[in-house]
């Protein structure tokens, strides 16, 4: 375990912290328009709306593209590398940038379909990663 | 309302570049951005024959203080701009100033660009601090990857190009052509931070930062400044130099979901730009001798370069390959060797190329007898500057 860098202490997204604790992925969505979003921000950028909902996303969704990270831009980082930094695409239609947790040479792949996972990295932070869906 | 088919069609050849300075580059510690914009408008004043006082309009980017800036030179403006030190800003900058002398607003603008990032030990990367993050650039929302390790312009332009590859095949040496190319360049250039030329098999074997993404596919982070002076076609002809027209500017944007890199490459407003740029200028891709692109990394060249119609969408990597961008190809590109050999000088070092090359004035480098250049930026904002060597 990774002494990571912490999320902003943002009260605009403490549910979906709170949440991943206890395994649940939670998105936000307007409740005018039905447009889901994330990171959670006050206003609806497609319909202007004021106010979203939160709700609980499927965790299934496609790797859109990956990179792999050879220099640590956090000291916390240098035992890690290198590290794969994973572009996802949920199902809802929001993007995700997380890591790609699967079994060694397994390496991850444009198209991929993967589904979401909950891992405690410190004991306030759980990171919502992705696996294989298969 | 929707957009008007064109952005100002009138701007063309009514503005001209008539000086430009630029500092030498590298790491200068005892100077910090106000000494070092100084020196580049002192030369840019010099290199057309004007004074101070004859500046009536002001823009600077990326000096923290515009109010220290013109207090520092003595001058009090009538127009007054500061911009955030982000590298799509060098054309936005470019074409405003365009438009204020056009309309008469101004008569003489200075543009003063200082970057003192080596000596402030910027690093483009980890927390958010200055211009120490993409926030605000590339992935406004990146403080929320940071616990995923996501972080970097450099890692956002590396998941752009995976999708490339993975898309159209693109591949490694494709995009080293390009690096070799601009290096090649600078070793023509006396005033380029790097200028040691390097093969296709020294790309390669060079160390991944952010795969895929190699060491050589980076831009240097080097201290320097650049001034341009910007007046109206009337003023331009009695200066001390040949007067540059700006023969079209133009920009466009994909904000909406730009947190994240998007799908298409900026193809969709590179095509806005394109149209207004060539329309107000007349001209077509076909009729350019000289390309000046925003070489950050090695992919936003080859985004750039299908996004304004040089080659197909997804042809990129082959139509490079072939050695366009060579000083003795189609399109001679980055002469200067640009921001990964030149120095990063987010936009404004490409431009004065573009002004010095249609000047004669690139020794050893000249494109033969360039009249049409191009400037291209490919970004969340996309910005394009064609000069000529004649207003019309």
């Amino acid at each position: 375990m990774i002494d990571v860098p912490m999320p902003p202490d943002d009260p605009e997204n403490g549910p979906h912290w709170e949440a991943a604790r206890r395994g649940v992925l939670l998105i936000q969505c307007c409740p005018a328009c039905g447009q889901c979003r994330f990171p959670a921000v006050r206003s609806c950028a497609h319909c202007h709306h004021v106010g979203g909902d939160w709700i609980e996303a499927s965790g299934l969704g496609v790797i859109e593209s990956f990179c792999v990270f050879h220099k640590a831009y956090w000291p916390a980082f240098q035992a890690a590398l290198p590290y794969t930094v994973i572009q996802v695409k949920l199902h809802e239609g929001v993007r995700f940038m997380s890591n790609f947790v699967a079994s060694p040479g397994e390496p991850p792949s444009i198209g991929l379909p993967v589904r979401a996972r909950f891992d405690p990295v410190r004991p306030d932070l759980t990171l919502v990663r992705f696996e294989p869906l298969v | 309302m929707s957009k008007s088919e064109t952005s100002c069609p009138t701007l063309s050849g009514k503005a001209a570049v008539v000086g430009v300075g630029t500092t030498r580059y590298g790491k200068f510690p005892d100077l910090n951005a106000y000494d070092l914009g100084q020196w580049a408008l002192r030369e840019a004043l010099d290199d057309c024959g004007l004074t101070y006082a004859d500046l009536d309009g002001l823009i600077v980017n990326r000096i923290p203080s515009y109010g220290r800036f013109a207090e520092l030179c003595g001058i009090d403006p009538r127009y007054t701009l500061a911009t955030p030190g982000h590298g799509r800003f060098s054309g936005i900058c470019i074409q405003t100033a365009a438009l204020l002398v056009s309309t008469g607003t101004v008569n003489t603008v200075a543009l003063v660009y200082a970057n003192d990032g080596a000596s402030a030990g910027t690093t483009y990367g980890g927390d958010a601090s200055g211009y120490g993050g993409a926030a605000g650039a590339y992935g406004s929302t990146d403080a929320h990857w940071a616990p995923y390790g996501m972080t970097s312009p450099g890692a956002f332009h590396a998941l752009m190009m995976q999708r490339h590859r993975h898309l159209y095949g693109t591949t490694p040496a494709q995009l080293g052509e390009i690096a070799v190319t601009f290096r090649r360049h600078a070793s023509l250039n006396p005033g380029a931070v790097k200028r040691q030329p390097f093969s296709l098999d020294d790309y390669l074997a060079a160390r991944f930062i952010c795969e895929p993404l190699r060491l050589l596919d980076y831009c240097l982070i080097n201290d320097g400044a650049v001034a341009m002076i910007i007046t109206s076609a009337e003023r331009a002809r009695d200066l001390r130099q040949r007067p540059v027209y700006i023969r079209g500017a133009a920009q466009a944007s994909s904000f909406t979901g730009s947190s994240f890199p998007p799908e298409d490459f900026w193809a969709a407003p590179m095509q806005e730009a394109a149209r207004d740029v060539y329309a107000m200028a007349g001209l077509g891709p076909q009729d350019m001798d000289g390309l000046m692109i925003y070489d950050n990394f090695t992919p936003t060249v080859l985004f750039a370069l299908e996004g304004f119609g040089f080659c197909p969408r997804g042809e990129g990597g082959r139509w490079i390959a072939d050695g366009h961008l060579r000083l003795e190809g189609a399109f001679p590109t980055n002469t200067s060797g640009g921001h990964l050999s030149e120095s990063y000088l987010q936009g404004w070092g490409l431009n004065v190329e573009a002004v010095r090359q249609l000047r004669g004035q690139c020794g050893e480098r000249q494109i033969s007898n360039p009249q049409t250049i191009q400037y291209m930026a490919a970004s969340p904002v996309v910005t394009s500057v064609i000069y000529g060597r004649t207003p019309a």
